[in-house]
């Protein structure tokens, strides 16, 4: 059983700001990611490669994510939303984001986790069913925003 | 100082270089390797001063990396720059003989404080 605590408000901030530039936003947002839209899942796993905590993520937020990492233009993110996938040129940094991610979910713990994998989701290839979550909305400066979830299964 | 950067991720080894400009490293020159493998490579061919290394990788993990130059007698500084953040994983990369941990996300003021101290030996 992973004790690993959600991250707070401030902690997904920091550290998206640390990551992507200091004007960052971060605030509370009830709905969370829209589910009947593609979405992107991340993985995390402990020592014995279960499943423990998950990040969901709006398509559109996790292609500006990648894409701001190394300054790609809004628009390649953009046109890949559109089109409900995550920009090969994106997938990458996407990956890299998202691992770096896992320490959303180590602060104040000891318990090892790792970012597994990435899936982009869909209500006909629906992620795992998530226990408690909290909600988050993102705001990059030039590129579209969006809803992230994490949670524990 | 010639300085080679061991990561996957090529936007990260372009972020690690940018952040050690910003840290003040004096003449700074960077190389760069994709994983362990080709890590070996370029300490052969460039000879540098100090390894920034990734944990996970594929081919050759980080911390295979360090073991497999510390057993070939090479005593290059080496630090690593990961996601990893656990007291394990810490430890095992001291017992290694790694000279600093960064983890990730970083700023220029982690990588001043890592690398200051053991840049002055």
């Amino acid at each position: 059983m992973c004790s690993n605590p959600l991250p707070t408000l401030n902690t997904v901030e920091k550290l998206i700001q640390c990551l992507l530039g200091n004007q960052v936003e971060a605030r509370n947002s009830a709905p969370g990611p829209d589910l009947t839209k593609p979405h992107v899942v991340a993985s995390y796993v402990d020592d014995s490669n279960a499943v423990q905590r998950v990040l969901v993520c709006d398509l559109g937020l996790a292609n500006s994510m990648g894409a701001a990492m190394s300054m790609i233009p809004a628009g390649v993110a953009n046109d890949a939303t559109k089109a409900g996938v995550v920009a090969e040129n994106i997938a990458s940094n996407l990956g890299e984001v998202l691992n770096i991610c896992v320490n959303l979910f180590t602060e104040n713990s000891t318990d090892r986790l790792t970012f597994s994998n990435l899936k982009v989701c869909s209500p006909k290839d629906p992620g795992p069913s998530v226990k408690a979550s909290v909600k988050y909305a993102i705001d990059i400066p030039r590129y579209a925003g969006g809803s992230l979830l994490a949670g524990s299964l | 100082m010639k300085v080679l950067v061991v990561d996957d991720s090529k936007a990260m080894r372009m972020i690690v270089v940018r952040t050690l400009k910003q840290a003040g490293i004096s003449n700074l020159t960077t190389f760069e390797a994709g994983n362990g493998v080709e890590a070996l490579t370029a300490v052969a061919d460039h000879k540098p001063h100090a390894i920034l290394c990734d944990w996970n990788m594929p081919e050759m993990k980080g911390i295979d990396l360090l073991k497999k130059l510390r057993a070939d007698g090479n005593d290059i500084l080496f630090g690593f720059v990961t996601s990893e953040s656990s007291p394990e994983v810490k430890k095992e990369a001291e017992d290694a003989g790694a000279a600093f941990f960064i983890v990730k996300p970083f700023t220029p003021n982690a990588f001043e404080a890592a690398l200051t101290p053991v840049l002055a030996h």
